[in-house]
């Protein structure tokens, strides 16, 4: 483990950032910190690069005591959501900056910080505008210089703070996935910290996923979106349609109940929703389609169900939608694919299909 | 002609008599002439008035008027006031302005709002305060008597006087301007390494440099011109105690006009080159601005 958090809290006067935060982050890996804002994400990033002090709890780095060590002394390199990027200096004096204010002891001739700095501006494939100032490049151009000025001091540790914040929808997703193989390539132990479910999951190794200050739920993304630990999670994870239902043992829906609970929640993702014309085994649900929109190649299709009138949302296929526009939208059927039952008990169990 | 006009419902040859929200064709050369007549008779009238009084008598009367030893003394009292609490109030600026826009303490509004205390209330007030604190009968005159320590009617209580009416200047240009380019870069240069005076020499002090400039250029300005405060403390020792403000208005009121005119001709002078100098920082300082956001 590079990184260890042990029993972290954190108060900003009446309001609590963080309680009793345990955490390890894994050697070599990047880790995504993800929650709503005011979730604390950014308050443990940036205790853990020593930018904020914990009120209690301790951080440990590759096995020794860091909490109070001086950020200069951790060995972190940053990434701030808005980059910056000193506008006063060149491209080369931003990344060269971290190598020419060490003591004069260990400092590198210019000769070796040139070639340091060119190596650095060809990983981040920004060759050329090494004489360039900052005001003169794009956002993501001027996020992976960030990126480039934090690499050069051969950090121990990548902290990056909302790093795709600032940039537009095309850009971000671009710049991510150029993350994830530079990850792939470096493999520098790296924790990010995020507010979307999508970056988080696409990007990273490990998901943390924090809600009001504390862990919610740990692993890796496919285990927290397959198996979210609670409502919270998997509310947070998708879009989601909440039913609230009453568990017999007789007729209706099939329901593999570990559960003793009578009155429980269905969680059900609107992709785990198919909509057909016809209730073939008898399971559907009768609704009317209320209005839907094309989203590219999926559907995203809102309905009401017959009795009760419950608004129901359901992502299809293209090609499903297609094939249903021509039936009757005022009766169709329902089919739900998969869903999570949370119960009071707090035990949470798979819907059997 | 073009096919696309936009013009369409006017007739060729027929000027339309307004468009939409034009004013009336006077509006302008009336605005411009009142203008222009309040400038020259408030700004550029007196300003020719000072130059053509002192130089009435001629060059030469001129330049033994501000020769005079008296004079020179006046304007080496100016100038050594200026380059005392210039730097003073630049350092301490910034320290408070770094304070105010980089930490949360408790107190802080209150801070900000002593900040303009010396704004606030009237540079006599300020020059009695130091009077009673210092004077033969103030707080600490007994023991200022005891050490032959001499604060007022000296030129350490000129110098008092003039850092506190100066001293709001530099904080208040730098408090904003501070607090809208944030903390980040500061912290970047922390996580590369960078020690504290590194990180303000090399990050801190390159962000804020028009602004710290402009700051010290009013200070400057305030602190050459000021009359009051100092008028206070000074005691009016010619020679020894009068700044060049001061020295003008003894020379006037004993209708010494020519003398009194060449000195503020200097003084004038010495604000217009000021005026200048701001001139052309606000224009960077505004360039900047722009960048930030």
């Amino acid at each position: 483990m590079s990184i260890r958090i042990a029993n972290l809290s954190k108060r900003f006067g009446d309001f609590t950032a963080l309680s009793n935060i345990n955490l390890e982050i894994p050697d070599g890996e990047l880790t995504a910190l993800l929650g709503p804002s005011g979730s604390g994400k950014t308050t443990l990033l940036r205790i853990i690069a020593g930018l904020t002090d914990p009120d209690e709890g301790s951080v440990n780095f590759f096995g020794e005591d860091a909490t109070h060590k001086a950020t200069r002394d951790r060995r972190v390199g940053f990434v701030f959501q808005h980059y910056a990027l000193f506008k006063h200096m060149s491209i080369f004096e931003n990344i060269a900056f971290g190598l020419k204010v060490r003591p004069r002891a260990t400092r590198p001739t210019n000769e070796e910080i040139r070639e340091k700095v060119n190596k650095l501006l060809s990983l981040v494939q920004l060759q050329g505008t090494a004489q360039r100032f900052p005001s003169e490049l794009s956002g993501g151009q001027k996020q992976r210089v960030a990126l480039a000025r934090a690499l050069a001091v051969e950090p121990k540790v990548l902290l990056l703070d909302e790093p795709f914040g600032a940039l537009d929808a095309k850009v971000r997703l671009e710049l991510r996935r150029w993350l994830r193989y530079l990850h792939d390539e470096i493999h520098l132990t790296s924790v990010f910290v995020t507010h979307d479910q999508e970056e988080a999951l696409e990007v990273s190794d490990k998901v943390v996923i924090l809600n009001k200050g504390q862990i919610e739920q740990t692993g890796t993304p496919e285990e927290v979106y397959d198996n979210p630990g609670n409502p919270f999670v998997y509310g947070f994870l998708g879009n989601v349609n909440l039913f609230h239902a009453r568990l017999k043992q007789e007729g209706g829906l099939a329901l593999d109940a570990r559960t003793g609970a009578e009155n429980v929640s269905l969680y059900i993702r609107p992709h785990d929703i198919s909509i057909s014309p016809l209730n073939t085994d008898g399971k559907g649900i009768e609704a009317r389609v209320t209005a839907h929109r094309v989203l590219g190649n999926r559907v995203r299709v809102e309905l009401k169900t017959l009795t009760g009138d419950r608004e129901v949302e359901a992502n299809i296929e293209r090609k499903e939608w297609n094939a249903l526009k021509d039936a009757d939208l005022g009766a169709v059927f329902i089919q739900i694919l998969g869903a999570k039952i949370y119960a009071p008990d707090d035990t949470w169990s798979d819907y059997a299909i | 002609m073009s096919e696309v006009s936009n013009a369409s419902d006017v007739k060729p040859g027929v000027k339309p008599r307004h468009f939409g929200n034009r004013e009336p064709r006077w509006i302008k050369p009336a605005l411009m002439s009142v203008v222009l007549l309040f400038m020259v008779v408030f700004i550029f009238l007196p300003l020719a008035t000072i130059f053509g009084e002192a130089f009435k008598s001629g060059v030469k009367a001129y330049a033994t008027a501000i020769t005079e030893p008296d004079v020179l003394a006046a304007i080496r009292l100016t100038l050594l006031t200026a380059a005392i609490c210039v730097p003073l109030n630049t350092v301490f600026g910034v320290m408070l302005a770094w304070a105010i826009a980089k930490f949360d303490f408790f107190g802080k509004h209150v801070l900000v709002t002593l900040i303009e205390i010396p704004f606030a209330i009237s540079p006599v007030i300020a020059g009695l305060m130091f009077v009673l604190l210092f004077g033969t009968q103030g707080w600490f005159g007994p023991f200022l008597r005891a050490h032959d320590i001499k604060i007022i009617f000296a030129v350490p209580g000129i110098i008092l006087a003039t850092a506190f009416v100066t001293f709001p200047f530099v904080a208040r240009e730098l408090i904003p301007l501070m607090q809208e380019i944030g903390k980040d870069d500061e912290e970047a240069a922390i996580t590369l390494g960078a020690s504290g005076l590194k990180m303000f020499f090399r990050v801190t002090l390159p962000n804020i440099k028009w602004g710290l400039l402009y700051g010290v250029i009013l200070t400057n300005a305030r602190a050459i011109g000021e009359f009051g405060a100092v008028a206070v403390v000074s005691g009016l020792v010619r020679g020894e105690t009068t700044t060049m403000p001061l020295y003008i208005d003894i020379l006037y009121g004993e209708y010494m006009f020519n003398a009194a005119f060449a000195v503020a001709s200097l003084l004038t002078l010495l604000a217009l080159v000021t005026l200048v100098v701001k001139t052309i920082i606000e224009h960077y300082l505004a360039e900047q601005r722009k960048q930030v956001n």
